[in-house]
């Protein structure tokens, strides 16, 4: 009960006019992010973190929150209506929402999608008031030598599950590493890579870096991908139309969905790096798995969008559990929210939850009241949401551009940092092009400081021996995780691939069996008598 | 994404910018090494972190350069497509034979770069006008009326909510005090 007390709490210090109004306007602004394509929540947060240097902490965290997961949602409405995911973790929304919207049913799959993030979103809330703590309690108990290998191992299974070419993951991340480094060394004093330049003796700020990659970058690889000569097919909704909200059957279908999508996704979303991503493209495979009539799915099935679309806002406040207690986000969001968060002084990591409880729990009641105003929002200006993404990207990219570019300015004041968000973004484009991983670089650039001072301090207590990784028990523990994770590599396309053929298989053969009932009861039908034949034999 | 030696064809340019990011490499690892490795003290010096970050950058360049060139990470269609950590679509590239404009994303940059050698001699709105004004004409072609407002428009929003509301402090310009 003490969890949920203080779960109770934090919610209750967030819910003063201000912050509310705050959540408002990050949940709007996040959604009209989000509704761009080709903008996801890691851009979104990049871009309007910005606007909340000007907030006390706890109003900025709020406002993020509510960023992260309007955006989240934004990526829903441009895959239900114009069949283009704002970001990869709402591409399983596409493979049923569309189909609805075709059918006409765009309204009832906005509406079912908004409940399922907010029914994953509450069971995220419980989980993450039980998890967080017991996690921390854990952390707690590491050293340098655990903190380095906790690093390590987030971006390692970053690399590993995320990235088709995990090479070019590992490189990216090294590449952040070595930005990292660029300004004076803190324990030595010492300027490296500054090069006599005094704007760089503070180091290279992951803000500019962040939006170069995530928003100026995702804008040149929708030119060269032709985005601005496209023109979408669209999907109209209203909410006074008839049968804009969803029916007493599609409520049926989708409940056991939500509770599957939450649960999986929650689970998925904790392990740093698995990501939003991975949990929705699972639920959908469980969905189908598990349905009675798995056809029905790729053709506008309500679990098909329900499962996902549940697992990929249960993923976010599981991906919250890595953050809050290790201090180490598992995406390109999270980064930014950790960045935030030391720039607002705060230290996400085990102690947070002892020394600064009332921020935490503060986060984690944002986060709730975030799905809350996500819902009412949602219900409400669903149509309003639906004709930004009418906007074509040859209207909206240059738009953006200028929002990076102020946006970029404005952390600092700083010329050279929006020079260096634009290098940033022509550089996102070729690691976009050739298979890099953008977020595994700024996941790096963020924790490379605190990988450099754990590294140093463990060589410190050890003498310069690395054997002081294979003497204590949890950097064993996690020692023996991250060579799990480097068999995993090798194994995991196996073993993928034999699960994806046995769900196949399984499919199939449900099909097959649907499709024999269906012949046999035509069979039956055509063997029953008819009205004439019956007459005829009278 | 454009992967390594797609149907054992090496992608220039995907080599071009692996041979240029092997070069950055070598360099930081060089500039590494005139860094201490230990302090006087016998603590870690400031050029340890940086030379195990780049030799690793350098060895994980050159096997991706020698993996390219021999082709043998082929591509499998099985798999599913792409996707990065926080994620977005990781598209096939070009090499999928879908098309694309190299000569639009060219241009799109070189707008950036006059964006932001205007930026402070004409202050944020002025050459926020100037980039809209030219990057509009260059995707939305035709129509110049809409292509007019929306450079005006947005532009002096943006300049309300940062430096009316927000008090952000845009670069003022040379030329305008704006």
């Amino acid at each position: 009960m003490d969890v949920f007390g203080q779960l109770l709490g934090g919610i209750a210090g967030v819910l003063t006019p201000v912050n509310l109004l705050l959540l408002a306007a990050g949940v709007l602004m996040g959604m009209i992010v989000g509704v761009m394509p080709g903008l996801g929540p890691s851009a979104g947060l990049a871009i309007l973190l910005p606007v909340t240097f000007g907030l006390d902490p706890a109003g900025a965290i709020v406002m993020l929150a509510a960023v992260y997961y309007g955006a989240m949602y934004g990526g829903t409405i441009t895959s239900v209506l114009i069949n283009t995911p704002g970001e990869s973790a709402t591409v399983a929304t596409t493979f049923d929402g569309f189909p609805m919207a075709q059918q006409g049913r765009a309204g009832p799959a906005l509406v079912l999608a908004a409940v399922a993030s907010f029914v994953a979103g509450t069971v995220g809330a419980i989980l993450i008031s039980l998890t967080a703590p017991a996690v921390a309690a854990i952390a707690s108990s590491f050293g340098p030598p655990e903190l380095f290998l906790v690093v390590i191992a987030g971006l390692l299974t970053l690399v590993v599950i995320i990235g088709q070419n995990r090479l070019l993951g590992a490189v990216s991340a090294l590449i952040g590493f070595g930005l990292a480094t660029v300004g004076v060394d803190i324990t030595t004093g010492n300027q490296r890579y500054t090069f006599g330049s005094p704007e760089l003796i503070e180091g290279i700020d992951f803000i500019p870096v962040a939006i170069g990659l995530f928003g100026v970058g995702e804008i040149l690889w929708s030119l060269y991908n032709r985005a601005h000569r496209q023109d979408l097919g669209y999907m109209a909704v209203s909410a006074r139309a008839r049968g804009f909200w969803p029916t007493r059957r599609d409520w049926a279908e989708s409940r056991g969905s939500m509770g599957r999508g939450s649960l999986l996704g929650f689970f998925v979303g904790a392990i740093p790096g698995a990501g939003a991503t991975v949990a929705s493209l699972m639920s959908y495979s469980v969905e189908k798995a598990v349905a009675r009539r798995p056809e029905k799915f790729g053709h506008g099935a309500v679990p098909g969008l329900v499962g996902p679309e549940a697992a990929n806002n249960a993923a976010s406040a599981g991906s919250m559990v890595p953050l809050l207690t290790l201090g180490v986000p598992g995406s390109g969001a999270t980064a930014v929210l950790l960045g935030g968060f030391l720039i607002w002084g705060l230290t996400p990591g085990p102690l947070l939850m002892e020394q600064n409880p009332d921020v935490a729990w503060a986060l984690i009641g944002s986060m709730y009241l975030g799905n809350v105003m996500l819902l009412v929002l949602n219900i409400f200006c669903v149509p309003a949401f639906a004709s930004i993404a009418r906007v074509p990207f040859r209207i909206l990219g240059p738009i953006v551009v200028v929002l990076c570019v102020i946006g970029a300015y404005t952390v600092n004041g700083s010329l050279v940092e929006v020079g260096i968000m634009l290098v940033c973004g022509v550089l996102g484009f070729f690691m976009r092009r050739f298979g890099f991983s953008p977020a595994a670089l700024v996941i790096a650039l963020v924790l490379g400081p605190i990988a450099e001072e754990s590294l140093r301090q463990t060589l410190l207590i050890s003498g310069g021996s690395f054997g002081i990784f294979i003497q204590r028990g949890p950097s064993q523990a996690l020692l023996a995780f991250v060579a799990l994770l480097c068999v995993f590599a090798f194994v995991a396309p196996l073993v993928f691939g034999a699960v994806r053929r046995s769900v196949d298989r399984r499919t199939e053969r449900r099909l097959a069996e649907a499709a024999r009932r269906a012949g046999e009861g035509e069979e039956s039908a055509d063997d029953r008598p008819s009205d004439e034949q019956r007459q005829v034999d009278a | 994404m454009g992967t390594p030696g797609r149907g054992g064809v090496v992608q220039p340019t995907r080599l071009l910018f692996l041979i240029s990011l092997t070069g950055l490499a070598a360099a930081y690892t060089l500039v590494a090494f005139g860094m201490d490795w230990r302090v006087q003290n016998g603590q870690i010096g400031p050029g340890f972190f940086p030379r195990l970050v780049g030799g690793t950058t350098v060895v994980g360049c050159l096997t991706a350069i020698a993996l390219s060139v021999l082709g043998r990470r082929k591509s499998s269609p099985s798999r599913p497509p792409p996707v990065d950590a926080e994620g977005q679509f990781e598209p096939v590239g070009n090499g999928d034979g879908r098309r694309t404009d190299a000569w639009v994303t060219v241009l799109a940059v070189v707008c950036m770069i006059v964006f932001y050698l205007v930026l402070e001699p004409l202050g944020a709105l002025l050459s926020s006008v100037l980039f809209l004004g030219l990057m509009l004409t260059l995707v939305n072609r035709g129509h110049h009326r809409l292509n007019a407002v929306v450079s005006v428009l947005v532009p002096v929003g943006l300049y309300l909510l940062f430096e009316v509301m927000l008090d952000a402090g845009l670069p003022p310009g040379l030329v305008l005090p704006l």
